[in-house]
Parts: C-alpha cells; structure tokens; sequence
C-alpha cells in the first residue's frame, strides 16, 4: 500500500462517518489512490476514478433537484374521456362469460368493467387454458394500444397484456395488477403482496368474481398517477365512493409497498378529495 | 417487487465498475456499484453532495477555487479528467463579442452561434438530446429556462460564471447564458471564470474559417474510415427491422389478428 499524503475531508454515508484520504499509488506509473475509510470498512479507487465518481453524485444532484422543482403536467379531469354507462347487455354478457370460465374451471378476477370492455386477471398458469377457451368460442385476438406491438415493454418477467374481442365486448386479460413505470412506455407488476391480494378476497356477486375493492382502488390510483398523470373522471367518483377504504390498516400497508412515506399524505388527500394536488405532490415530494 | 416509480439520475462506468444512481420516489434514493448499493435519504444525499463539494475543492487545492461555483452538469460531463491538472483560477471582465462558441467540434463568434441565433429568430432549437441537458428537459426549455433565470436572477446566478480554458475565449460551459447575456443587452462586459492546466493548449482560432474547413475535412476523414463499421451497423438494424416486423407475438391465436384500434377503443383505456 502507498505512503498516506494526507487526510482530504470526512464525509457521511447514511449514518456512517469516513475519512477521504489521499494516498501514493502502490506503483509510481499508477498515480495517488483515494481511500474511503474508517475503522470498519474502506472503500479504494484511483484519484482519478474519485474524480468521476464524485462529479457523477454531484450532478445525480442536480438532477433530482431539478425533477423535484419542475412543474408536473397534470391532466385535467375534462381532457381526460368520460365513461359511458355500462349498460344492461354488457352486464348479461359479463355474466355469461363468467359462467362460461366457472364451468371451465377457470379462475379470474374481474379488475373494471367498462360498456363493452371488461378488465380482468387470471393467473399465469392458466393463461394458456383461458387462450384455448377463447380460440374455441370464436374471439378475435386484437392488438392492445399499450402492448408489447405497440412499444410497450413488460419488465420482471410481466406477461403483457392481451386483448380479445368477444361477442362484441372487448376483454383486457392482465397476469398481474399492473403499473406504469416511470421509464416511459414500461409496464411493471406491483408488489407480491398486491398480488396476492388479488386472490385473496374476491368480492362475488352472482357469479362474477371481481378483484377486492383494495386492489381495484390501487389499480385506479397507479393508473391515474403513473399513466395519465390525471385522475379520469369515473377515477375520482370511484375513490371518492370508496374513500372509507383507505381508513383501514391492511389498505395503507398494501399503498406503503407502492407510494412508500408519501402514503398517509396520499391518503389524507384522497379523504379530503383533493385529487388536484396528489399527482404534483407526490412527483415533488422529498418527504424521504 | 421494487419501487414503481424509478429514475435513474445518473449512470456510467468507473474502470471496470458500474455505477448508477436512482430515485425512487417516497422511498430512497439509491447508489449502486455494481452488485452493491446504497441507500440514502433526501438529507443524507444533500448532506453527501455538500461533502463531496469540500472534498474535490480541498483535493484540487488551488487558491480561490471552490467547485460548488462550477454546474455539476458541467463538471460531470467535460472538467473532472482536467481537474487534477488546474494550476490557476480567476475571475476576469470580458467582452461578450470577444466570445467564441464551439458547436460540434466547430468554432463560432458568440454573435453567429446557434443559441443566440435560436433567441434571434425566434425558431425553436430541435435536437436529438444531448448529455448536457437535464433529465426531460429539451434544449429549447434549456434555453427559456436560462432566459428566465437571468431576468429574474440577473448574471452570475449562484456564482455560476461562463467558464473558458487557458488564454482563449473558447466557452466551455456558459454558452446558452453567454447567447442570452448577448441577446438581451448586446455587447456588454461580463465576469467570466478562467481556469488554467499545466496540459492544455489552447486551438489556433485566429483564422477561424480556415480551423472550421480543417475540422470539417478531418471530421470526414473520420466518418469515411468508420464508413464500414457503420455500413454493417445500418445492415444489421435494418433486418432486425423487418424481422421484427413479421415476428408473430407470444400467444397470438393463428389466423384471426387484427391490428385496428380506432379511438373509442383508446379513449376506453385512457378513462379508468
């Protein structure tokens, strides 16, 4: 090891204090090393390396500092559609189809219904069976505007989003509750514990068996704050409808996994209906 | 699963290391070398930047200069390889027209630069982005955010001066506000930063058109003889192309695929 020249400054690590230290490189072709130390743990690069390490953390910085002071542009409630009623045909469709998938053994969960679109989950293993299904009853595979055709990449081993159409309705088929990433035109699952979830508490009405109300809320809420970067009309009256929801233990533990210490300001606005200002607070948040 | 709500601030290689840096958002933000990591918080990584400041400020050890003046972005991109060769800092009055503005390797008076043109004219600078600019910020935005910043903070903003190299006028960082300075008060005199290295020489501008014409035939002379590395790029990202073209997708059911989506269909997607 090199002579120490001399000691440059402490820095903090988290809660951990160590000493950058100058030091002569082992040989005299290799120039001065820097040591990252204390008494526990020394970190060791070339001063030149220090140089570009440093420089990079500094404009990380800058970046993270010009993200949190950029102004988000929010979708308005009216730029966004607004539903249509779902009507009496789309129901009883629903409820044959439902049957259909019961008689063949199966399992879905229905995320939103929509007039003449339903949204719904099965588990991986029986995509192939649901696929079969549908080939047999005669659906058309049609391509989905935020699938893998059109850009959409699908990380963590998601399987994209598949879409049929059926008996004129058209049938959104996820794996996983997803989210929108933050990298643009990226698809991610939400945590295991979403997911689970999702299987864990179906609401069946009739014989629909549809997702449980916390994991429909979080669905409208990822997609209104990763996606649209607005909350949608229906969004807000269906959080809104459901707000005592988020009252609960379970509901902020299955939020915390997603929106972390933004959690209790997201759910203080949500019961306080100020949908305006969850979207720029949380891209501004610092709060962690 | 991970933080759905993930940016990555920064990223590159450290010898044989990778490093990235990454925000997720209500969580921490992460450091990561290779397969390690650390997690910080908002403070810890203020407290950090502050550290590293004083550190490379005390490591270069040249009297009066002080690195939290100079934009990390600057820093990051084109300084830090020089920063163990400054020798001298100052800070000197400057005419504005006496600045030169590099654009792509070329040389030009402040007053024929691009960005100073841009803010003439009015025309909208399009570019493919540059490492220069900040995350999701266009070099036009770029430009209306300096022109902003110097109404309302005047120049320097923070001690950020222009910086030049040596003994030429030659911008190395400062050129959209030196083309704003330009634009709003014409030819005034202005502080920049001059930084001086014991291994930089200064380029022969004092016939510019002919450094510009010589850049531009060696510029060419470098573009023919990678001709056929690229010739083979350009081939191979064309049949990747077509081939994922005709690729059929995962799961698809032969024979019945349609590829329309009118835009009820997308307005049903777009209103959940």
């Amino acid at each position: 090891m090199g002579e120490k020249i001399r000691d440059i400054h402490p820095i903090k690590i988290g809660k951990s204090s160590l000493m950058i230290e100058l030091n002569e490189g082992y040989t005299a072709s290799e120039g001065r090393l820097i040591h990252i130390q204390n008494k526990k743990f020394r970190y060791l690069l070339k001063e030149n390396d220090f140089y570009h390490l440093s420089t990079m953390v500094m404009r990380a910085w800058r970046e993270f500092d010009y993200i949190k002071n950029q102004t988000v542009e929010v979708m308005n409630e009216n730029e966004l559609p607004i539903r249509d009623e779902v009507s009496d045909l789309t129901m009883q469709k629903l409820h044959n189809f439902a049957v259909m998938l019961t008689l063949d053994n199966i399992d879905y969960r229905i995320l939103d219904v929509q007039n003449k679109m339903i949204t719904m989950i099965v588990k991986e293993e029986e995509l192939s069976r649901l696929k079969n299904f549908l080939e047999k009853k005669g659906s058309v595979i049609r391509n989905h505007p935020f699938g893998p055709n059109n850009g959409y990449r699908f990380l963590y081993q998601m399987t994209p989003f598949l879409l049929y159409e059926y008996d004129d309705i058209l049938f959104e088929v996820y794996c996983q509750l997803p989210c929108a990433s933050l990298t643009p035109k990226t698809w991610i699952p939400l945590d295991k514990s979403i997911q689970k979830e999702i299987w864990q508490h179906p609401e069946e009405n009739d014989v629909i068996k549809k997702c449980s109300l916390a994991c429909r809320c979080i669905y409208h809420l990822c997609w209104a704050i990763f996606f649209n970067k607005g909350f949608s009309p229906y969004s807000k009256v269906f959080l809104r409808e459901n707000k005592t929801i988020f009252c609960s233990d379970q509901m902020r533990e299955l939020l915390e996994v997603v929106f972390f210490n933004y959690t209790p300001s997201l759910i203080g606005q949500i019961q306080s209906d100020n949908f305006d200002t969850i979207i720029p607070k949380y891209y501004s948040f610092i709060g962690y | 699963m991970s933080n759905p709500a993930v940016i990555k601030l920064q990223s590159g290689r450290i010898g044989k290391s990778k490093i990235w840096l990454d925000d997720n958002f209500g969580e921490s933000i992460h450091i990561h070398i290779d397969d390690n990591r650390v997690d910080l918080t908002v403070e810890e990584f203020r407290q950090l930047y502050d550290d590293l400041c004083v550190s490379l400020t005390k490591l270069v050890d040249v009297d009066g200069f002080d690195v939290s003046q100079i934009d990390p972005v600057f820093l990051s991109v084109m300084l830090w390889p020089y920063l163990p060769h400054l020798t001298g800092y100052s800070i000197e009055t400057v005419n504005l027209g006496e600045l030169y503005a590099p654009y792509h390797s070329y040389i030009y008076r402040l007053k024929n630069s691009k960005g100073y043109k841009a803010l003439k004219t009015g025309i909208e600078i399009k570019e493919k982005r540059r490492n220069s600019q900040l995350l999701n910020q266009t070099e036009s935005q770029r430009m209306n955010d300096i022109l902003k910043s110097i109404k309302e903070n005047g120049y320097p903003h923070k001690c950020h001066y222009i910086v030049v190299y040596g003994n030429d006028n030659i911008i190395r960082d400062g050129q959209h506000r030196a083309s704003c300075l330009y634009y709003l008060y014409g030819n005034i005199d202005v502080p920049i930063l001059r930084l001086k290295f014991d291994n930089y020489k200064s380029p022969d501008i004092s016939n510019l058109c002919w450094y510009n014409m010589m850049t531009f035939v060696k510029k060419r002379m470098v573009w023919s003889i990678s001709f056929v590395v690229k010739f083979k790029m350009l081939t191979y990202s064309v049949v990747r192309f077509f081939l994922k073209r005709f690729k059929f997708a995962k799961g698809i059911v032969p024979g019945k695929l349609s590829l329309e989506m009118d835009e009820t269909m997308k307005a049903m997607f777009l209103s959940k």
